[in-house]
């Protein structure tokens, strides 16, 4: 049975990012929601739990969905004395958990939740768009209960098994199957396209693809999309006001 | 627009704000769900599901990589839908709705400012906690996170407030102007464009090599779905 401390913690480690700021980043979240389990084994103050506030207030930046195996990790040396190696080895975690989190969630399975949940509503069924949605929160709250206990209950081997996920590799599954979904959806753009000025699907499905990539190649390049829009709003509007 | 819609959606874009960080980062702040949402309170909810739908894709591919600070879609959003309340009395469907997201696109840009000014206001909270530790103390961050939060639920409610007043005056405007000089095939032309703009800004961030193939395989396998459906 976790002590209160260690539950309280997986609770505020919902909110590691309400201060996010460029100094800490999420330090401040870190070290609020580490605060009831430190105040639990070293005391309201003493020299021992000013060291361990120092531990937590170093700058950390990594995914929130991936942190709480890194918090209960922490969890896990401070209840078992072990504090003092605990900067070295949020040092060493944090950027590769951030780089395969931004990839695996924000990448990859964001897009893929989003793009499908577009695609339910183009066909006109809104409940199946917010399954899609309760989907994502379920993974969400689903990821940051699994990751935390991996960390708390087996310590720094937990956060060598999030490394051997392969969610790298996922995410390129993902990815490739919602450039698919994406692509099944423009199909709606084509068939729109067909039944207001008539020609072949092939014809409008050759030029949609063939715009898509022409906006694809210089947005990939960092040009906003935003700029492209507004351009060819006025384009089309132009075309029309003054023939 | 009543002042009272318009705080009620300050309200609720602060809200959805703070999910986009703050919060559990749930998906309440996508446009796909923000835009409908903005849509039952002022009672257009297909102006709301179109707008959410065309302005998903946009900045998607944008994520929120170490201190990179994406483009705010949910303000843009919320605006969107304001902006389809103000140019409907002028504009037929779904040309309103079309016009009045790309008119609150900038607001993505406006809010991604706003963002950028509370985590620099929030680096003061941060060096304060530092200090403390600093001088032999235990710093107590609860007020801290309690204060950051605010920021980011302020940032959002006065952003989307600022879109929301902006394009209920812009919008009236150009309602006028394009009144019955657009024709039905043009917003569908429009209509059009920006699905694929914004699927080809969303391509950026999920096609690598197999995923473009794939991309083209879904078109080809929408029109056979709708051949076999014929």
């Amino acid at each position: 049975m976790a002590r209160p401390g260690v539950k309280k913690l997986f609770w505020r480690s919902l909110l590691l990012q309400s201060a996010w700021s460029f100094a800490g980043m999420q330090a401040l979240g870190v070290s609020w929601a580490m605060e009831p389990l430190l105040d639990e084994l070293y005391g309201m103050e003493g020299e021992k739990r000013v060291e361990s506030a120092r531990r937590y207030i170093s700058t950390l930046n990594t995914h929130p969905f991936i942190a709480p195996a890194i918090l209960g990790c922490a969890a896990k040396m401070e209840e078992n004395g072990e504090g003092a190696n605990i900067e070295a080895t949020l040092a060493a975690v944090m950027g590769p958990f951030g780089g395969v989190g931004d990839a695996f969630f924000w990448g990859a399975l964001k897009p893929m939740v989003a793009v499908a949940a577009m695609s339910a509503v183009m066909m006109g069924h809104l409940l199946t768009a917010l399954l899609f949605i309760l989907l994502w929160m379920g993974v969400n709250l689903g990821s940051r209960i699994y990751f935390f206990r991996l960390g708390y209950k087996r310590g720094r081997d937990g956060l060598a098994q999030v490394m051997r996920l392969s969610l790298f590799a996922l995410s390129r599954r993902i990815k490739a199957a919602a450039s698919a979904l994406l692509g099944f959806y423009l199909g709606f753009v084509v068939m729109g396209l067909k039944s207001s000025w008539g020609s072949s699907e092939w014809f409008w499905a050759t030029l949609v693809l063939g715009a898509t990539f022409l906006i694809y190649i210089p947005v990939r390049r960092g040009v906003d999309p935003l700029w492209f829009i507004m351009a060819g709003t006025l384009l089309i509007f132009g075309v029309e006001l003054y023939p | 627009m009543d002042s009272n819609t318009l705080l009620i959606l300050a309200f609720v874009g602060g809200l959805l704000r703070m999910d986009r960080t703050a919060l559990v980062q749930t998906m309440l702040s996508r446009p796909v769900l923000a835009a409908p949402l903005a849509g039952i309170i002022i009672g257009d909810i297909p102006a709301g599901i179109l707008c959410g739908v065309l302005m998903e894709p946009i900045w998607l591919a944008r994520i929120p990589v170490g201190s990179r600070v994406p483009p705010d879609e949910t303000i843009a959003a919320i605006t969107a839908v304001a902006g389809a309340k103000a140019l409907s009395s002028g504009l037929p469907w779904p040309g309103y709705a079309l016009v009045a997201v790309v008119l609150a696109l900038p607001m993505g840009l406006v809010g991604r400012w706003l963002d950028f000014r509370v985590r620099k206001a929030n680096d003061a909270l941060y060096f304060d906690a530092v200090e403390v530790v600093e001088r032999g103390g235990v710093p107590r961050v609860g007020r801290a996170q309690f204060i950051g939060a605010l920021r980011f639920f302020l940032a959002g409610a006065v952003g989307t407030m600022v879109g929301v007043a902006l394009i209920t005056g812009l919008g009236s405007l150009i309602g006028e102007t394009l009144s019955g000089r657009i024709g039905e095939t043009t917003y569908q032309m429009l209509m059009a464009f920006v699905t694929v703009a914004g699927a080809g800004a969303l391509l950026t961030g999920i096609a690598e090599r197999e995923g473009r193939v794939a991309f083209a395989a879904g078109i080809v396998g929408n029109i056979i779905f709708f051949w076999v459906g014929a």
